[in-house]
């Protein structure tokens, strides 16, 4: 005898396979809304990874050069405050050395030398400044101090000169031993002869700070300052005369001076600008890429919401079904 | 007599009706034993002389098409399900991009440490950083290496097993056939073997996809998809050898792993017998999908070490020296590219539990001594070593070039569309295979029905009865004559 019929199991298997499908979904939902992104990202993007490796290793660029251009700003900040500082008592001070050398008071020379020693004192230590270990001035040589103190260099300067009479030959003596290698550079210089390489501020621009110690602009400097020092000093023997030449041309030395390190702190302002152009690029280029790492990984957290409350729905209508299903049997009827 | 006649119908009657009752209640005890055909009785009438009903045959419901369908479904699930957890297993290893500790994450922190380094290179503890994340990083490629080992070993150990149990269960389905055949012609019920015997040939498909012929006295023949004799009077024996522990130079084809024999023939595991099924699945698993995977990886550590040999970068080692990745120690060398990814490992001279220091980072590997504190030239390079994109012709990366985050992006874009791939099938066989199973399952046994059938059979017992009761009734009335 045959007659149409549906074998138990074979709805107990549909409601079953329906029940559990959709309490995968069920908690696939949840767990998207609660972390706001797909979770099963091979299947978002369909298995190619190029283009989110390709954001992603972006993204971890931008991050790493705005945190490290954070330190190189802050580098470059100190190093142009320092410069500042030299560039701010230079002026004064030629204006005293200049009126010193056309004084009459017996004490004028003396007094200016006295400011002039300070300053020369001053100026070193803004040039051995180091941030947090790595010292500003030194070139490739982060550990060293650049400068010995200013008594080893009035010491080495006032050895050079012995023996100058004029203004002209203390003039050319002190130039020769600021250049020479054995005389400033051995003897009160100890940083590096290479200048700090070029720091990368993104992935094509790098900032070049390129200043040391024994830069043209910072030996002029001192030079001047340790002749106004020396010119006075009893162990060389200068006529009044001699000297207030010296303390002449010394301070039109450290107006000129002046005037260079100006334009150097101009240059290094310029640099600090291109960091802080780039940070804000890279914040920007960050925004857009998170924008596109989003359109592509991240679930909405509306559009979830809702699959999740009809998801919700189905499942609570398929329980019902089963519990009413499963009390429509001819048994119950058979008592 | 017409009499006796009514009497011998009416015990006919009661034998079938209790019969009946009884194939009932086996029916609705069973109702949820998967892979039970419902019974039925199949009754005629008497002829020649006997009156009555008499049984023709127990049917069991049990349709061949739908179950052959339902059998190619089941292979097809076994296997694919084989090959996602395959590639979902070397994707968690290798992990995707913005993932923590995936492999693009590696190599993203190991850039991050160079930066970081570049911007203070005196301070020794960012040169550290660096040479950690160097280290992890070709760490991170030897885990996936590993991984794809462990995978190929697991797929042999795995092979192995299942040889086992199909002999096994060949050799079962011959002393079934033997017995059923033994049974039936003995004249006793042989449902419940058959329905034993479905149930095997069931578990050997999932393995080994087959085809059933029925021979003659109930008996049957298997065969693969491909007409190979499983079962033919006689269970086929197949043999394989594991290979123990696995290294990416083993293949099929080197000699070094086992292929399958039938009966002591060599037999094929890449033509249509095991196109499906757990045992072809496993085969492809160990010699073509994690092979593959395994010489993209290699390429990948190859494209790593190449670019820190590159002469002109690190001036303080001599040409043709081991840069910052070594093979173990050793330069690359293309011959022994196998398992490379394996064998890559940080440069002794950058790492100082090796006796190395991490001021070589910046001074160069071959340097005696430490030199200025600001120098970021060779870290420089380094970093310029990773993003520059190299000419990728010959690997498996293609024509073009690519930069380091490129090649690992191509890598994990290879095992995410293998992944992709299995997934889809597997959806698309286990949604087959659901609708299959429930069309063999509406075949299956039916409470309601079962019940109602019981109610009539009732009534006719109680009326075949009946009509004993009234026939004896008539016979005393004649012995009182």
């Amino acid at each position: 005898m045959i007659s149409p019929t549906i074998g138990d199991l074979a709805i107990r298997f549909e409601l079953r396979a329906r029940m559990s499908g959709l309490k995968t979904d069920m908690s696939r939902l949840t767990s998207e809304l609660s972390s706001g992104r797909k979770s099963n990202i091979s299947k978002a993007v369909g298995g190619d990874f190029t283009y989110l490796g390709h954001i992603e290793a972006s993204l971890s660029k931008a991050d790493r050069f705005l945190t490290a251009n954070k330190e190189t700003k802050t580098l470059t900040d100190l190093t142009v405050a320092q410069l500042e500082r030299v560039r701010a008592f230079s002026g004064p001070l030629s204006s005293t050395v200049l009126t010193a050398s056309v004084s009459t008071l017996d004490t004028a020379l003396a007094q200016a030398g006295e400011q002039a020693r300070d300053r020369l004192d001053e100026t070193i230590g803004a040039l051995n400044t180091n941030l947090a270990g790595q010292r500003l001035f030194s070139g490739r040589a982060f550990d060293t101090a650049p400068l010995r103190s200013s008594d080893d260099l009035l010491a080495g300067l006032r050895t050079a000169l012995v023996g100058a009479s004029t203004a002209a030959d203390i003039d050319s003596a002190a130039r020769a031993w600021f250049a020479d290698p054995t005389g400033f550079g051995a003897q009160v210089y100890t940083g590096s002869t290479q200048n700090a390489d070029p720091v990368p501020i993104s992935d094509t621009e790098a900032v070049d700070l390129a200043v040391r110690a024994d830069d043209t602009v910072f030996r002029d400097l001192m030079r001047n300052m340790a002749l106004a020092v020396l010119a006075t000093d009893p162990g060389l023997g200068l006529t009044r005369d001699v000297q207030e030449q010296v303390f002449a041309a010394a301070g039109e030395g450290l107006l000129s001076a002046q005037s260079d390190l100006t334009t150097k702190i101009g240059d290094l302002g310029f640099k600090q600008q291109r960091i802080e152009q780039t940070q804000v690029r890279l914040a920007a280029e960050k925004t857009s890429l998170d924008a596109a790492r989003a359109s592509l990984i991240e679930a909405d957290p509306y559009k979830t919401a809702l699959e999740l409350e009809d998801v919700q729905r189905r499942l609570q209508s398929l329980y019902s079904v089963t519990a009413r299903s499963s009390q429509l049997s001819l048994v119950n009827f058979l008592r | 007599m017409t009499l006796s006649t009514a009497l011998s119908s009416a015990a006919s009657g009661l034998f079938v009706t209790a019969r009946a009752t009884e194939l009932a209640s086996e029916n609705i005890a069973n109702v949820g034993t998967a892979g039970f055909a419902r019974r039925s009785l199949e009754t005629s009438s008497q002829v020649a002389g006997i009156r009555g009903v008499r049984i023709d045959a127990i049917h069991r419901h049990a349709d061949p098409a739908i179950i052959a369908s339902r059998r190619v479904a089941a292979a097809e699930v076994a296997a694919r399900d084989g090959q996602a957890a395959f590639f979902t297993k070397i994707a968690n290893l290798a992990g995707t991009p913005g993932q923590a500790g995936s492999l693009s994450d590696r190599l993203a922190n190991f850039e991050n440490t160079l930066t970081s380094a570049i911007s203070r290179p005196d301070i020794s503890g960012r040169l550290d950083a660096v040479m950690r994340a160097a280290g992890d990083f070709a760490q991170g490629l030897n885990a996936v290496s590993d991984g794809l080992a462990r995978a190929r070993q697991d797929a042999d150990s795995a092979i192995e097993r299942e040889v086992g149990s199909l002999n096994r269960m060949l050799k079962d389905l011959s002393k079934l056939n033997s017995r059923i055949t033994a049974v039936k012609t003995a004249g006793s019920p042989i449902e419940g073997l058959l329905d034993q015997r479905q149930a095997l040939i069931d578990k050997v498909n999932e393995t080994l996809p087959v085809t059933v012929v029925p021979r003659a006295n109930e008996q049957v023949a298997l065969y693969t998809k491909g007409g190979a004799a499983l079962l033919d009077r006689a269970p086929a024996q197949f043999g394989f050898a594991p290979a123990g522990v696995i290294t990416a130079d083993m293949s099929l084809s080197s000699g070094a792993l086992s292929g399958l024999t039938l009966n002591g023939q060599p037999f094929a595991t890449t033509t249509q017998h095991l196109s499906s099924g757990r045992l072809g699945a496993l085969f492809v698993t160990r010699d073509v999908d994690a092979p593959a995977l395994q010489d993209t990886l290699d390429h990948l550590a190859a494209d790593l070490i190449q670019r820190f040999e590159a002469s002109g970068l690190d001036t303080s080692i001599a040409p043709g020296a081991p840069g910052l990745f070594t093979d173990q120690g050793a330069v690359y060398d293309p011959a022994t590219i196998e398992g490379l990814a394996g064998r890559i490992a940080l440069n002794d001279a950058v790492d100082p539990q090796q006796g190395g220091a991490v001021w070589k980072l910046r001074d160069g590997l071959g340097a005696a001594v430490p030199g200025e504190l600001g120098n970021t030239s060779l870290l420089r390079g380094f970093q310029g070593a990773l993003a520059d994109a190299r000419d990728q012709t010959g690997t498996p990366f293609g024509p073009g070039a690519l930069n380091s985050t490129e090649t690992i992006s191509a890598l994990v874009t290879q095992i995410g569309l293998g992944q992709a791939d299995a997934e889809r099938a597997q959806v698309r066989s286990v949604a087959t295979l659901d609708e299959l199973t429930r069309a063999e399952q509406a075949n299956g046994v039916d409470t309601d029905k079962e019940l109602q059938s019981l109610l009539v059979l009732e009534r006719s017992y109680a009326a075949n009865a009946k009509v004993i009761q009234v026939v004896d009734e008539m016979m005393q009335w004649l012995l009182r004559i």
